[in-house]
């Protein structure tokens, strides 16, 4: 399964891009769990964009490509579950501008 | 949007709160309600999806340490005191409390610089801008150090009420505690959280967040190292950029978009001025426009004066504010400073001036 991650927020701002072809049992579990917010590509739509939580923290944007649509997850910092950590470290190891 | 009821509508909130604003130096019961309205909103639009946030009152018990180490020193609540966490590389907050208000310093540096920053940016703010912490109301100063591995971020966890500091991966960035315009420009997110309560989206709104953390931050930066309007270098993080990215930094205020190019960190990409204005953009991109409005103006009437009037303007302002809504309130703050004498006669055609120039005015 596909994953892609943006980054952005914190201090330092950075929007990273990163992407990761998993079938490891543990990290697809961790996906499964994850809330659900959109299942489409692109952009979040405007009314979606507005009731965004309005918080300056590092911010991960997850995308899992299923073959019947995409399903996008945004999370926070201090929301990130920790099963989700190994999956977003490896992310973010291979993470680019 | 049809399910949710107020007992006053927010727009009429906001709009009472504007009116205001042009009036008064300080925020009125208008306003502070508009604050608290967009705060229980946010709060509810949250629920469910993520974990609720804490009352107010909750989240300051939270900042308290579980277990503290004999010889440690836990300040009152609402002391303004410091407590600094090891977080051991751990992914999770406040794991082991190492220094308190007035203890003496740990072998840590980075816990040490933390502690002596956030000393240097609360002094700034009390003596300075007459602010007694956080919420005005002496809140606990409360940072992590060594939070997860390689981190290169840090960040104002508006939740739990507490500055987080990463390690740095050593490519990009070295340890985000070295530099005060890190911790001030965090501390001073919470700060905007306390007071206008700007909206973090990817509109102007969240870019005047993100800009008055930057303006407040670069102001602390430039009053610690002894600078001036002309000699600071307006740059944002470049004290924390890794050896081989030696002379590189984050955000540029005198000239957004020159901060950085290189193949680590791509290409910066903050217009200069409303020119290069887009929406919806990230707000660390379009800070970049109010960031040299703040510069504009520091060159013109000096850093003191640009920064109480940006510190009012942040007093008076509201969540959905736009470019156009922190001049108008920046020159009404700027005329009620000039009429007391505390900012120079020509501040409110300065703050005009460099709002026009920006191209928001
Ligand atoms: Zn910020």
């Amino acid at each position: 399964m596909r994953v892609t991650l943006q980054t952005s927020g914190g201090f330092t701002g950075r929007r990273l891009h990163a992407s990761l072809d998993t079938d490891d049992p543990a990290h697809l579990r961790a996906l499964a769990q994850l809330p659900a917010q959109q299942l489409s590509g692109g952009q979040p739509p405007a009314d979606q964009l507005a009731e965004r939580p309005g918080s300056a923290q590092p911010r991960y944007r997850l995308t899992v490509h299923h073959p019947d649509g995409d399903q996008v997850s945004e999370l926070t910092e201090s929301t990130v579950p920790p099963a989700l950590r190994p999956l977003l470290a490896q992310l973010l190891r291979n993470a680019h501008p | 949007m049809a399910n949710r009821c107020y007992f006053i509508p927010p727009h009429v909130l906001d709009h009472i709160a504007k009116v205001q604003a042009q009036q008064s130096a300080e925020p009125s019961p208008t306003q502070r309600s508009a604050v608290v309205s967009a705060q229980f909103r946010r709060g509810r639009r949250t629920a469910g999806a993520l974990p609720l946030a804490l009352p107010l009152t909750e989240q300051r018990l939270t900042a308290e340490p579980g277990t503290v180490p004999t010889g440690l020193t836990v300040p009152k609540p609402g002391t303004s005191g410091r407590l600094i966490h090891d977080d051991q590389n751990q992914w999770t907050f406040d794991v082991q409390f190492i220094r308190g208000e007035g203890d003496p310093a740990v072998p840590a540096q980075n816990a040490n610089d933390a502690y002596d920053h956030l000393g240097a940016v609360r002094s700034y703010y009390k003596a300075k801008l007459g602010r007694d912490s956080i919420d005005n109301a002496g809140l606990n100063l409360v940072a992590n150090v060594n939070f997860g591995v390689d981190f290169d971020n840090a960040f104002w966890d508006d939740t739990g009420l507490r500055m987080v500091f990463g390690n740095g991966s050593g490519t990009v960035f070295t340890d985000l505690t070295a530099s005060i315009d890190v911790c001030a420009h965090e501390l001073t997110h919470g700060v905007t959280q306390f007071s206008a309560n700007l909206n973090y989206t990817d509109d102007q709104s969240g870019a005047l967040n993100e800009s008055f953390s930057d303006m407040i931050g670069s102001a602390i930066d430039a009053y610690a190292g002894g600078k001036d309007a002309g000699t600071h270098n307006w740059l944002i993080g470049d004290e924390i950029m890794a050896p081989d990215l030696f002379g590189e930094a984050l955000r540029s205020m005198a000239e957004p978009g020159t901060a950085f190019d290189n193949p680590m960190m791509g290409r910066d990409p903050q217009p200069r001025d409303m020119s290069g204005y887009t929406e919806p953009a990230d707000p660390h991109i379009m800070s970049g426009i109010p960031n040299r409005w703040f510069y504009l103006i520091c060159t013109d009437i000096g850093i003191d004066a640009a920064t109480t009037i940006m510190y009012q303007t942040l007093q008076n302002l509201w969540p959905n504010a736009k470019f156009a809504d922190a001049a108008a309130v920046a020159v009404a703050q700027a005329r009620i400073l000039a009429r007391n004498n505390l900012v120079p006669r020509q501040a409110p055609q300065s703050v005009r001036g460099a709002a026009r120039q920006q191209g928001f005015w």
